[in-house]
């Protein structure tokens, strides 16, 4: 079992308050979230799916069983879910809401920053911009075509150029000299960064280059037309990335605030969508128990029309050699991609 | 027996692909085609194998509703060897001083290089050179109907096109309308369903807006979030009188496309008394789309100014699922929480423990 990459745990042995659960699976990693009534964070993890959600989300359940109190499984009172495998995990869990991450986001930044205007959001595949007033999200944006900036591409450079993803801050805080580097799109950036290497740059001036030009890339596409206005507020997984952070407050003129929970930002707040939503009604939780149940992953072409979708499906593992996913069967969990909706 | 198939001709069979200008135009063209004693098959509704097909005979340059216009061919055809001809009229301007996409007016010549294509019908609009009861006279012609027949047939397609018009701007939706005009019966609106709590605006083509594959059933999921939706047809014809100037205080110019025009004049009715009567505006672009994507950024700064949330959404052959679904929730969540004053900060100040 993957331990979590990232672990907070601030929970008493003996859980007498009412706790909400926020889970955001994302395209890289699984985030959790543990809150009391008041808001307070008081369990996060941090964990790298590697592309499959259940199996994940599962391990995270166990995880808890694990770590937390005996009791953790009543006191929870509500949970809800985000990310894009938002759907696909609140009926693998019954969750109690699932809601799209640019919401769970602007509510978990303004639990600790209630007065942000601009939450600068830049995660493993998407990096979004949210503006707020009054602690209302007024407008947001997300990348579209284009992933230059997010957090696989600097995962990959890391590894081209051999400096691991956590020391990226640090090297472009030590660079002495500016280099400029292409950041409008990665192939140009990464053709880039070689010839620069080969003119003889240090690594922490191009570390520090490419810092400004992921930053300048995502100031001019993702917040392109809009007027950012402080508090800024700094999450998602590349906000660990001091380099980045600094970039921002340079091209910017402003501090931008980065939280110390700042990685799972979207599971907080994803918690505290819960908590509004059950307000005192029961949960629709499975419980914990989900973690045991064997469960598999099917497919099968549905050629009912021209459309070809291939279906999805989540069985108990039992039954995935008696079951084609087409007939109705209580062994069959959930199905989803097909367009029409039909399964 | 064989006395009267002699005396009665076969009728002409006439193609018409569901794509582009068909979400526009098809009421007025079946009239017209009909009165003109065609037989009228029009292709499915667009599925993954038609847009392969238009994207495998598309060139690059191409926005994705013209490949999809391709494919739609390109079926048609395969569905229908017998066809005598294929509808694809050139719309230049309908409007004085106004046009189309070059995508569109290229369309009758550019198609010829499609395989297997039957002879192409000819009908082309355009008011700076000729009216439009010429074109259809023209077209008369080429299905060998004389002068008066054709002008006849023009009178009655204009006649049933305004009654369809006259619909949707009772509240039909186009797709509705449209349906009832393939199967033939009145327009007659459907019992009111239940009302959502928000109402949008959505703007975009035609082809974009009601082609329920490249769009992934756009309106269907603003439904399912219990959100109600006009398009710029169901806006009263009094908005779309007065040409839009786009900057009064500089060189004054005025659209030049048709359909932007359109989306402008509907976007000013909103800007000023129709202000409160939506709550937020949603885009719907091809990718590569040059006009739409001028006029977006002009409809962005408008809307900043009255305030209403703006949400452009731009599609193309690749586009997913997810990304389009993270995009709506989350603009129909804002505006939601908006309406309702939720927020989580200011309510509940918090105090923070640390780890």
């Amino acid at each position: 079992m993957n331990e979590p990459e990232f672990i907070k745990n601030i929970l008493s042995d003996d859980v007498d308050d009412k706790l909400y659960l926020g889970i955001d699976v994302g395209s890289v990693s699984t985030k959790c979230a543990i809150i009391n009534e008041r808001n307070e964070l008081l369990y996060a993890t941090w964990t790298r799916n590697d592309g499959s959600p259940i199996v994940s989300t599962q391990e995270n359940l166990k995880y808890m069983e694990e770590v937390l109190p005996d009791n953790i499984e009543k006191s929870i009172c509500g949970v809800g879910t985000t990310g894009s495998a938002r759907y696909l995990i609140k009926a693998l869990i019954g969750a109690d809401i699932a809601k799209p991450e640019i919401i769970a986001h602007a509510i978990g930044a303004s639990a600790y920053t209630p007065d942000v205007r601009t939450i600068l959001e830049i995660g493993g595949q998407d990096s979004k911009v949210i503006l707020m007033k009054n602690g209302i999200v007024t407008d947001f944006n997300m990348n579209s075509v284009c992933a230059a900036g997010t957090g696989s591409f600097l995962d990959h450079q890391a590894v081209r150029i051999k400096v691991p993803i956590e020391e990226f801050g640090d090297y472009a805080l030590r660079a002495e000299e500016e280099v400029s580097i292409a950041g409008r799109c990665t192939v140009f950036a990464e053709s880039d960064m070689i010839s620069k290497q080969q003119e003889g740059y240090s690594k922490e001036s191009i570390i520090k280059g490419l810092c400004k030009a992921l930053v300048r890339n995502y100031l001019n596409n993702v917040c392109k037309g809009k007027k950012l206005y402080p508090p800024f507020v700094f999450q998602g997984g590349v906000a660990a990335n001091s380099g980045i952070k600094n970039a921002f407050e340079e091209e910017l003129g402003y501090e931008v605030i980065v939280h110390e929970n700042y990685y799972v930002m979207g599971a907080f707040g994803s918690a505290i969508l819960a908590k509004e939503h059950v307000n005192g009604h029961i949960s629709s939780f499975h419980g914990l128990k989900v973690s045991e149940m064997n469960l598999a992953l099917g497919s099968f072409g549905c050629l009912d029309c021209a459309n070809r979708c291939t279906v999805k499906y989540l069985v108990r593992q039992e039954d995935k050699s008696r079951v084609t996913g087409r007939e109705k069967d209580d062994a069959i969990f959930a199905r989803w991609n097909s367009r029409c909706g039909k399964w | 027996m064989e006395a009267p198939q002699q005396t009665e001709k076969k009728r002409i069979k006439v193609g018409i692909p569901r794509a582009l200008h068909f979400y526009r135009y098809f009421p007025f063209w079946k009239k017209l085609l009909e009165e003109l004693d065609a037989e009228i098959v029009i292709s499915p509704l667009t599925n993954k194998k038609i847009v392969e097909v238009g994207v495998t005979h598309g060139f690059g340059e191409l926005c994705i509703p013209v490949k999809i216009y391709y494919g739609q061919l390109l079926r048609l055809v395969k569905d229908h060897p017998d066809l005598d001809f294929i509808f694809v009229p050139r719309y230049v301007s309908e409007v004085k001083d106004s046009y189309f996409c070059p995508k569109f007016l290229s369309l009758p010549d550019v198609i010829k290089i499609l395989p297997g294509i039957p002879k192409i019908l000819n009908f082309e609009v355009n008011v700076k050179e000729f009216p439009i009861s010429t074109a259809a006279v023209e077209l008369g012609k080429q299905l060998g109907k004389g002068q008066n027949k054709a002008l006849n047939a023009y009178k009655e397609a204009q006649k049933y096109f305004d009654e369809y018009h006259a619909f949707l701007r009772e509240g039909a939706s186009v797709n509705q309308a449209l349906r009832l005009v393939q199967i033939i019966r009145p327009f007659t609106l459907p019992k009111k369903k239940s009302e959502g709590d928000i109402r949008f605006l959505l703007l975009g083509h035609g082809y974009n807006i009601f082609d329920t594959f490249i769009n992934l059933d756009f309106q269907k999921k603003l439904k399912d979030q219990g959100v109600n939706h006009i398009t710029i047809e169901n806006l009263p014809e009094s908005i779309f009188k007065t040409p839009v100037i786009v900057n009064p205080r500089g060189a004054k110019l005025q659209n030049y496309w048709r359909h932007e025009e359109e989306i402008m004049q509907a976007i000013r009715y909103f800007l000023t008394k129709g202000r409160d009567e939506i709550d937020g505006v949603i885009f719907l672009i091809s990718f590569a789309c040059g006009p739409d994507s001028l006029i977006a950024e002009l409809i962005m700064r408008d809307m900043k100014v009255v305030g209403l949330p703006f949400l452009e959404i731009i599609m193309d052959e690749h586009s997913g699922e997810a990304g389009l679904l993270t995009r709506v929730e989350s603009f129909v969540e804002m505006i939601r929480r908006k309406k309702k004053g939720l927020t989580v900060g200011r309510r509940n100040k918090l105090t923070i423990k640390s780890a």
